[in-house]
């Protein structure tokens, strides 16, 4: 049975006292008595409060303007003013007779003293005194609140009341912190002796914070004149000490040297730190001797200061205290310490042994490194020519040479040294003669050679211009276009060389046909020029009618042994342009020849970078011949050589020097190709130009697209800008002016605007595509996801019509290629041409078809009519649809805006044809 | 520059009350603002010759305000903005976007005048 109890019925532990219903009743009201008074309290005061501060804000704005009057008060005023005067002052003096009055009196001038300065601020200070306030701040300074007497202490600061000084200052040693602190401060800046005062007179710690603010009042006092601080040092208040230290630092009071050198050895450390600052900052080299005896009594913190200020004004006697701490210590920080403040007396004295290898054996220079044969009948030849070459001042360093050399045959069959590499060598070594042809043979056959220039422009075209350099031309012409001739058997190894020596700068590489005669090698090998003989290079162009550009450099067998004087040059030219480099321009052109060839053939020169397409040489071809197929020379219009340029550029045909960078680039990860892509903007030129565009075309990273576009716009003449979703590059000559579209679109209702986008996206150029762009903004939703989709469109539209262009291009290109330099068969396109077209997107066809009948057609090779009859068809069709669209739309056809939609496929062409 | 008409923009009100004194004794017929709201509705209703401003004020701040002034009202009316010391950062924003002039706080009303007359003489 107990067990069953103990089980299941478990003792209460926990008993509820017996309280008195009546008992709980009574405490509830009481408490919630407590309650009612507790809150009835609170709103009375908060409104007591609240009243006050709205009277206290009233009375502000009544008498806010009467202090106004009294601050700015003129005694020269006029009589009204006066009086007004003299009435605000008895008003007022009513009015201090009430204690409100004055509180709000004192408070306004309290605020206006924080927000005026000046003349405002000194009358203001005078008012407060005259109106008799501060005496009720001096009695708050006698009441036993601690908050009353600082803010009387700080009402009397503030208003500048130089009486209160002596009452302020017995509150000084307060124990009351507040008071004690704002006394200190009230004291410094009451009066200029105020700071002796203070520092003589207080026991008490002054905080960092302390010491902050009292250095910036001292430092703003008008014409404080700075005791010497020094008197201090001696005090027994260690933050006086403290103080006085930074105060004579600030000041540079450096007349207390051996006080401080005395202060190293303070137990403080504080004073310690601050006395060894004062010794580095005032250079105290007789307190070196003392650093170094209480370092070792230091803690890390100051040995370090020692040590730092050991090296900053120790000499080399210092070394070997430096060493000994070195290597007595254990801490690392004060090892390197040592080892810095060793090198900053004597700099280079420690030098960096970690990670650093000890043997230089260790280094083995691998064993297959070859040496590079050196003909020595090559280094006689080269050597005496040198120095002729020196006499005359025509010399060019070998990396000039090397810039701008040739890209195509390797250099492995370059193991002969013959001709052409004496040729080479004075070439890349001394001459400034890239452009002539070095003729070592027998004058059997002559050389046509395409004049170019080296710099960033080229020649367009030029037609028998006929020079003779004379001794002086070579001085200050540039030679850099002329084929080096050699002899006739050795063409293959010559060309490797060749392809060395930089022909035409930027854009034109051809390879000069060589002849020399078996006999004459033996010859060239012979050390001295004069037994060379120059013979020719000829260039033929292929260009309409044209007749051949020829370069004449004759080099007569026995004359003069330097270069100069043996060399004649005729060269016969189209026309030379205004942009024609300076030292080409130099040359001796005959205009009176090429005038009346420029009138015939109708050529007009273009940008001079127009790029040639060099036909590769033929093994058994005498002719070198030039492709200038890729330029157009049609081209009239300066503007148009923008746009010329970049389209030229897109033609394979134009082929520039490949970038040296190209092969690096892509092979990096996206960090190296960005430092690679800084270093093309830094030094590249219009060489990396393509490389820019494969970039912007093949990277995935906005980042390197934009930075490549970028160097892109700053290497080339004309600015690109990616444009569309997908970021197409786009002249921005393409995008000048604004959209047609644009103008229609504002004041048309939201179909109308519907249409006009749709229209944009099948008529449209790029500029529509930044005007639809725009559009993906537009509030409405539904112009919105319709202008999104048309610029996607748009842009696979322009792009692929783009692609279509270059094919155009490069068919009529390689056209041009196969016409022969008489001119026969220049218009019409070949077999394998047309063939071609196949490939151009169906799309399109329609303009590859209109291209070819014109091609076909057209008796010359007449770009202009080409297009004009391309336009037309275009015409036609657009008319065509707009009619069919017309028809399904008739209800909508009567709206003006449609009018005007009729007309713009004609204002695009009209704008299109120029 | 007698009669010139300034709008004074300054939440403070006894600063306010002391320029106001001061200028209209300098001989500008001077309108008193205190706040964003104020000011905003003055210049609905007519543009004064220049305005004084706060930096610092309720409603629509003094940044706002020559913003307000050079890009919607289009105006080029001369604004000298005053603010608080150690409110670079703002005072570089205000001549970013306009403002003529700066003075800080503490103002004396002297240098203000000055500058005021300086500023109404280059219109």
């Amino acid at each position: 049975m107990n067990l069953y109890h103990l089980t299941y019925q478990t003792p209460a532990f926990i008993s509820a006292p017996k309280i008195h219903t009546d008992l709980l009743w009574d405490l509830t009201f009481l408490f919630i008595g407590l309650g009612v008074v507790y809150f009835t309290a609170i709103f009375f005061f908060r409104n007591r409060m609240s009243a006050k501060s709205r009277r206290i804000a009233d009375k502000k704005k009544s008498l806010g303007p009467m202090i106004s009057e009294f601050l700015f008060y003129e005694e020269n005023g006029s009589k009204e003013e006066k009086t007004s005067y003299v009435h605000l002052k008895i008003e007022i003096r009513e009015l201090l007779k009430d204690k409100f009055n004055r509180i709000v009196l004192a408070e306004i001038l309290l605020d206006l003293e924080r927000d005026v300065s000046g003349d405002t601020h000194m009358q203001l200070c005078k008012l407060y005194y005259d109106l008799g306030l501060h005496l009720d701040a001096f009695k708050k300074l006698k009441s036993w609140r601690w908050e009353l007497v600082s803010k009387g202490i700080l009402e009397l600061t503030r208003m500048q009341v130089d009486e209160s000084y002596t009452f302020i200052t017995k509150f000084i040693n307060d124990k009351r912190g507040v008071i004690r602190k704002q006394a200190e401060i009230a004291t410094v800046t009451l009066k200029h002796e105020g700071i002796n005062y203070f520092l003589d007179t207080t026991r008490y710690k002054i905080s960092e914070w302390q010491q902050l603010k009292l250095l910036d009042v001292i430092r703003n006092l008008d014409e404080f004149e700075p005791p010497r601080f020094k008197a201090w040092l001696t005090s027994k208040n260690k933050y006086v000490v403290l103080f006085a230290l930074r105060l004579i630092k600030y000041y540079n009071q450096n007349d207390a040297n051996e006080s401080v050198i005395e202060l190293i050895k303070h137990r403080n450390n504080q004073i310690k730190t601050e006395a060894i600052n004062c010794i580095r900052e005032f250079c105290v080299f007789d307190a070196i001797p003392m650093l170094k005896k209480v370092y070792w009594k230091c803690n890390i913190d100051v040995k370090l200061l020692i040590l730092d200020t050991l090296g900053s004004i120790g000499s080399k006697e210092e070394i070997d205290f430096f060493k000994f701490v070195e290597s007595k210590e254990s801490n690392f920080v004060i090892k390197s310490k040592a080892l810095s403040a060793i090198n900053n007396i004597a700099p280079q004295t420690i030098m960096p042994t970690d990670g650093v290898a000890t043997q230089i054996g260790e280094v083995h220079i691998p064993k297959n490194i070859e040496e590079i044969p050196i003909d020595q009948s090559e280094e006689v030849v080269s050597n005496s020519l040198k120095e002729d070459i020196a006499e005359k001042n025509i010399l060019r360093t070998t990396e000039e040479v090397k810039k701008s050399s040739f890209t195509s045959d390797p250099l492995e069959e370059l193991t002969e040294v013959d001709t052409f590499e004496f040729a080479k060598n004075v070439l890349d070594q001394h001459i400034k003669l890239d452009f002539l042809p070095v003729v070592v043979e027998d004058v059997s056959e002559e050389v046509s050679q395409m004049l170019m220039k080296e710099t960033d422009q080229l020649i367009p075209s030029i037609l028998d211009i006929e020079v003779e350099c004379t001794d002086e031309d070579i001085d200050f012409v540039s030679l850099a276009f002329l084929p080096v001739v050699i002899e006739e058997e050795d063409q293959e190894k010559n060309s490797i060389a060749i392809h060395e020596i930089e022909v035409i700068a930027e854009a034109v590489h051809f390879e000069p046909e060589v002849k020399q005669d078996k006999e004459e090698v033996r010859e060239s090998q012979s050390p001295s020029l004069t037994e060379l003989e120059v013979v020719y290079e000829e260039v033929q162009y292929l260009k309409h009618d044209t007749s051949l550009q020829d370069i004449e450099v004759i080099i007569d067998e026995g004359s003069a042994p330097n270069l100069d004087t043996i060399l004649a040059l005729e060269v016969d030219a189209t026309e030379v342009t205004p942009s024609i480099p300076e030292d080409i321009s130099d040359i001796d052109v005959i205009s009176e020849v090429l005038l009346p060839i420029l009138e015939e053939e109708d050529i007009l020169l273009i940008d001079l970078e127009a790029p040639f397409d060099v036909i590769e040489k033929e093994e058994n071809s005498e002719e070198e011949t030039i492709d200038f197929s890729a330029v157009d020379l049609l081209s009239t219009s300066t503007e148009e050589d923008g746009f010329l340029e970049a389209s030229l550029l897109e033609n394979m045909h134009y082929k520039l020097p490949e970038s040296v960078f190209k092969q690096l680039y892509f092979d990096k990860d996206e960090s190296n190709k960005i430092l690679l892509l800084d270093t093309i903007g830094d030094v590249g030129d219009k060489r990396e130009i393509p490389l820019l565009k494969e970039i912007i075309i093949q990277e995935h990273s906005t980042v390197l697209k934009e930075r490549a576009l970028e160097i892109l716009n700053k290497v080339s003449e004309i600015q690109f800008k990616l444009i569309g979703t997908s970021k197409t590059l786009v002249n921005e000559n393409d995008l000048k002016g604004e959209s047609i579209f644009k103008t229609l679109f504002a004041t048309g209702d939201t179909e109308s605007k519907l249409l006009l986008i749709e229209e944009a996206s099948n008529l449209g150029c790029w500029k529509e595509i930044s005007f639809l762009e725009e559009l993906a903004d537009h509030d409405s939703r539904e112009i919105r996801d319709k202008a999104i989709v048309a610029a996607k469109t748009l842009e696979t539209r322009l792009n692929e019509l783009k692609n279509c262009e270059s094919t155009e291009k490069s068919l009529e290109a390689n056209n041009k290629s196969h016409i022969s330099l008489k001119g026969e068969d220049t218009s019409i396109l070949q077999i394998e041409d047309v063939e071609k077209i196949d490939q151009v997107p169906l799309e399109f066809c329609f303009l590859l078809d209109a291209l070819e009948i014109q091609t076909l057609e057209a008796e010359e090779s007449d770009i202009l009519e080409l297009e004009f009859e391309l336009e037309k068809d275009l015409t036609e069709s657009i008319h065509e649809e707009l009619k069919n669209k017309n028809k399904t739309e008739e209800s909508i056809a009567k709206n003006s805006l449609l009018e005007s939609l009729l007309e713009l496929p004609l204002k695009l062409i009209e704008k299109l044809n120029g | 520059m007698q009669g010139k008409k300034l709008l004074l923009a300054e939440d403070d009100q006894l600063l306010a009350s002391l320029l106001n004194y001061r200028l209209e004794k300098g001989g500008y017929d001077v309108s008193l603002t205190h706040n964003g709201r104020e000011v905003k509705e003055f210049l609905n209703n007519s543009i004064p010759d220049i305005i004084i401003s706060d930096i610092m004020m309720p409603y629509f701040s003094g940044i706002e305000l020559i913003d307000y002034v050079r890009n919607d009202l289009k105006s080029s009316i001369p604004i000298i903005i005053i603010s608080s010391a150690g409110n670079e950062e703002n005072v570089l924003t205000a001549f970013e976007l306009g403002a003529n002039d700066f003075i800080s706080k503490p103002v004396s009303p002297s240098e203000l005048l000055v500058r005021i007359a300086r500023e109404l003489n280059k219109v």
